[in-house]
């Protein structure tokens, strides 16, 4: 998007932060997957509806504290789909105005 | 470490919706854009991202909602059987998209050559046209001087 200097333009400036939260939300879940599936270092057990234990195999309270945290993966594809609709919604606004523009120039 | 469920499971659920309700949005708007503007590469390539985008919103939302849906009703045997397909599911999605825009990035190459070679030729048709133009006129100027001899 820079080497065609898309980044220039509001919409497309959005799109790029799009790509960036789908990089975090990448490493995040593949944290997650590592963790969880492969590595099996932390174990979650469900006490009841309201809680749960994590159990780290090191018994390191920050690697229980990541992981909990890592599970929030939402935190970051939510913000990157809403900078997606953003910038489309500029792209769209401005694809409007270039279609006008002409129309207002023969007017004024 | 004992750590409260809620914000894990807040959080998961409404973003699920909220990712499902965002790429439907998007795909409406990306639709707009595309009538505005149908043979625009880029364009066509926005409106794939945004059906790879849905199909893994509606993939990823149903798989974590099902899975709370069997956790707290005691199921998790069903959940543990349905896990592997979902994520599945949820990574050939992820893998569209990036296939789409590998390709993407190819065909833009493509588009920008082939415009290139467009204003190449119209230049070239302007020179050719021109320069027949100045021969045809040189060719009447010599019929009027030879016609005068």
């Amino acid at each position: 998007m820079r080497d065609k200097k898309l980044v220039k333009e509001t919409g497309w400036r959005f799109i790029q932060y799009l790509v960036f939260f789908l990089i975090l939300w990448n490493i995040d879940a593949f944290l997650v997957h590592l963790l969880d599936d492969q590595l099996v270092v932390v174990q979650v057990l469900q006490i009841d509806s309201s809680h749960i234990q994590l159990s780290a195999d090191n018994g390191s309270n920050s690697l229980e504290t990541l992981f909990y945290c890592a599970k929030l993966d939402h935190l970051f594809c939510v913000p990157a789909l809403l900078f997606l609709y953003s910038g489309l919604r500029r792209l769209l606004k401005a694809s409007h105005s270039e279609v006008t523009r002409p129309e207002n120039q023969r007017n004024g | 470490m004992t750590l409260p469920f809620f914000p894990i499971w807040l959080v998961d659920v409404v973003g699920s919706i909220m990712m499902t309700i965002l790429s439907f949005l998007c795909l409406g708007v990306v639709f707009e854009l595309k009538r505005s503007d149908q043979y625009n590469v880029i364009l066509t390539y926005l409106l794939w991202l945004c059906f790879g985008l849905a199909a893994f919103a509606i993939s990823r939302s149903l798989g974590h909602i099902l899975k709370y849906q069997f956790l707290f009703s005691g199921r998790e045997i069903i959940w543990d059987s349905i896990r592997p397909f979902s994520g599945a599911i949820n990574t050939l999605t992820f893998v569209f998209v990036a296939s789409v825009t590998l390709f993407f990035e190819h065909i833009w190459k493509i588009h920008q050559q082939v415009l290139k070679d467009k204003q190449d030729l119209q230049s070239a048709h302007k020179k050719l046209f021109y320069s027949e133009s100045e021969s045809r006129r040189s060719y009447s100027q010599a019929d009027r001087i030879i016609g005068c001899f």
